[in-house]
């Protein structure tokens, strides 16, 4: 690996942006981005659960099996999802059940995944905690990013606080068109992006 | 034979068939088709309708400039296009929308539902029809299903309506659904849902034929007297309520057989869609609302043709919406098949869904089948021979 170390926290955030550029992990980010506080704790959970899978399946990567591999990964996973839903429910019980399924679902997020079988399973420990890093930070920002967008045009807050006052809000940004809108709407610019600066 | 003579041959690709026909030459034709409807509109709902009307094809123009502008492409904003797709979103909208539901909607017909898709013969669906389905699901309570729709008062006084009263205006509670498709809730009292089922079921059937009828008449601005007939020749004429270029039956139907006349138009897409429409709506039931949240059906075979030709959209989606050139099939199977799905779909969401109106979602529905109808009905070169 000849890659700089800084190069493996910062690809993440932008360049391989797990939502944006590959795609990856739509599920928690079409259901739980209807506010921007929302988003924020489902990317932060994510990158927790992240970097503790990258760490532990890069730690193990030597003595798993490649038959079994996916279960062996979920179940780590699995093991971080159960701390943080755990962990979340007993600091704030409210926010905990605004998310109901959806922490729990974040063992099939499949930039989790994905970043164990394509990274950590291939690379050191340190590497793979920056890929953890980078990848769910990116996300969580990419979380922030939509669920901004729909938190002010579907309920008209910011934060839980109201905006505008006299025009009422398009309430389908809350609702799950608005949410593919959304995304599909950044998916195409930033591969709009992408295009221009090849052609560049 | 001297075959290697020179011989001046003058060789040009094609199209070989020169015609003064161009895109704006024909978006200008329609619009000015539809500017008769417009000025009814003017002239029955209010200066309301004016100022809708104006905001939409205001929005869509500065929109389809700045895109053009942004994309660095030709910039075509008056060719008459981005005209007839704001024009065509205020004429399926109510005259007394609020202004940002106007100016929304025509920016996003203009920027997601045509320059996203890649600009004029691009859209996959037609723009005006996206951002009526949009603005529904964005402010639902404001625009079909909560909204008081601009009605003609009891003495039918045209352009009755304040002007500052931009986002209500009055109207009785039976209307709730677009037009004279009311949607009306039947009630029963205790004893009566006591009865067997075939007396309940024709008591229901005979109270809702009732509210229907209340229901056209109202909305017609017509005195309880008055008979179904009467009701008819004025929903004909576009005295009644609905969206804003929806109600002038007359002048749609005149200003299609204009473009007919002009070949701008596929006859086959109107007819097959309006017979299919009325055809299944006259055989299918009708579900009835009950009070209590049950629901129970029409007879078979009885639907109100007349009610489902002339209340709501369906003249304007089927001459004006489901003809547009770039979504809707090249070849005439192609737009048979296209017009018998518009039909089915319409009358199936009127009688059975939940939604207002059949005719927008339907036609969008059958947009996107449109890549697959052409795929299918493909004529065959001469002398191809099928697999």
């Amino acid at each position: 690996m000849s890659e700089p170390l800084s190069r493996e926290f910062t690809k993440g955030l932008w360049r391989e942006n797990g939502l944006f550029v590959m795609a990856l992990g739509l599920c928690p980010s079409l259901a739980v981005t209807t506010s921007v506080m929302n988003g924020l704790v489902m990317g932060l959970c994510v990158t927790f659960v992240l970097v503790g899978s990258n760490l532990v399946v890069s730690l193990i990567r030597s003595f798993t099996p490649k038959e079994i591999r996916i279960p062996i990964f979920i179940v780590v996973i699995a093991s971080f999802v159960t701390l943080t839903e755990i962990g979340l429910k007993g600091l704030d019980y409210e926010l905990y059940s605004n998310f109901g399924i959806f922490i729990s679902l974040i063992v099939v997020n499949c930039v989790i995944l994905g970043r164990a079988e394509a990274f950590a399973s291939k690379n050191g420990p340190l590497r793979s905690i920056l890929d953890g890093l980078g990848i769910g930070m990116g996300f969580a920002i990419a979380l922030v990013i939509v669920s901004f967008f729909r938190e002010v045009l579907g309920a008209g807050q910011l934060f839980g606080m109201d905006l505008a006052k006299g025009a009422s809000p398009a309430a389908v940004f809350i609702l799950a068109p608005g949410a593919f809108l959304v995304v599909g709407l950044l998916m195409g610019l930033f591969k709009y992006r992408k295009i221009m600066k090849g052609a560049a | 034979m001297a075959l290697n003579t020179a011989i001046n041959l003058k060789i040009t690709s094609s199209p070989h068939i020169r015609t003064s026909e161009t895109v704006p030459r024909i978006m200008w034709t329609v619009n000015a088709v539809l500017a008769p409807v417009g000025l009814f509109a003017i002239y029955w709902f209010g200066w309301r309708a004016l100022l809708t009307m104006f905001l939409c094809v205001g929005t869509s123009v500065v929109t389809e400039f700045w895109i053009q502008r942004l994309r660095k492409i030709q910039i075509t904003c008056w060719d008459g296009s981005a005209v007839l797709t704001g024009l065509l979103f205020a004429y399926v909208m109510p005259a007394n929308q609020p202004w940002y539901v106007s100016v929304v909607g025509s920016a996003f017909a203009i920027g997601i539902a045509k320059h996203a898709f890649g600009g004029l013969g691009n859209n996959i669906w037609n723009p005006a029809l996206i951002a009526r389905a949009f603005v529904l699901a964005a402010w639902p309570a404001m625009t079909i299903l909560g909204a008081s729709w601009p009605l003609p008062g009891p003495d039918a006084t045209p352009g009755a309506f304040d002007l500052n009263d931009y986002r209500y205006a009055e109207a009785p509670a039976t209307v709730t659904a677009p037009s004279p498709l009311t949607d009306p809730e039947v009630e029963l009292t205790a004893e009566e849902a006591g009865l067997p089922d075939a007396e309940r079921l024709a008591i229901i059937r005979e109270r809702w034929q009732l509210k229907v009828d209340e229901g056209l008449r109202q909305s017609t601005g017509l005195p309880g007297d008055a008979s179904s007939g009467q009701a008819y020749l004025r929903l004909f004429l576009g005295a009644r309520n609905g969206c804003l270029g929806e109600t002038a039956g007359l002048l749609l139907i005149l200003g299609g057989a204009f473009l007919l006349i002009r070949g701008y138009l596929n006859w086959r897409v109107p007819v097959f869609f309006i017979v299919t429409a009325l055809v299944v709506a006259f055989i299918l039931p009708e579900k009835i609302r009950l009070s209590d949240g049950s629901t129970a059906w029409s007879a078979w075979f009885e639907g109100d043709m007349l009610r489902q030709l002339l209340g709501g959209g369906l003249l304007i989606g089927a001459i004006f919406m489901a003809t547009d050139m770039v979504t809707s099939p090249v070849s005439n199977k192609g737009a048979i098949i296209f017009a018998v799905g518009c039909g089915i779909l319409t009358a199936l969401i009127r009688l059975m869904g939940g939604y207002p109106e059949g005719v927008s979602y339907s036609i969008i529905l059958m947009n996107t089948a449109v890549p697959l109808i052409d795929r299918h009905t493909r004529p065959r070169t001469f002398g191809e021979v099928t697999a």
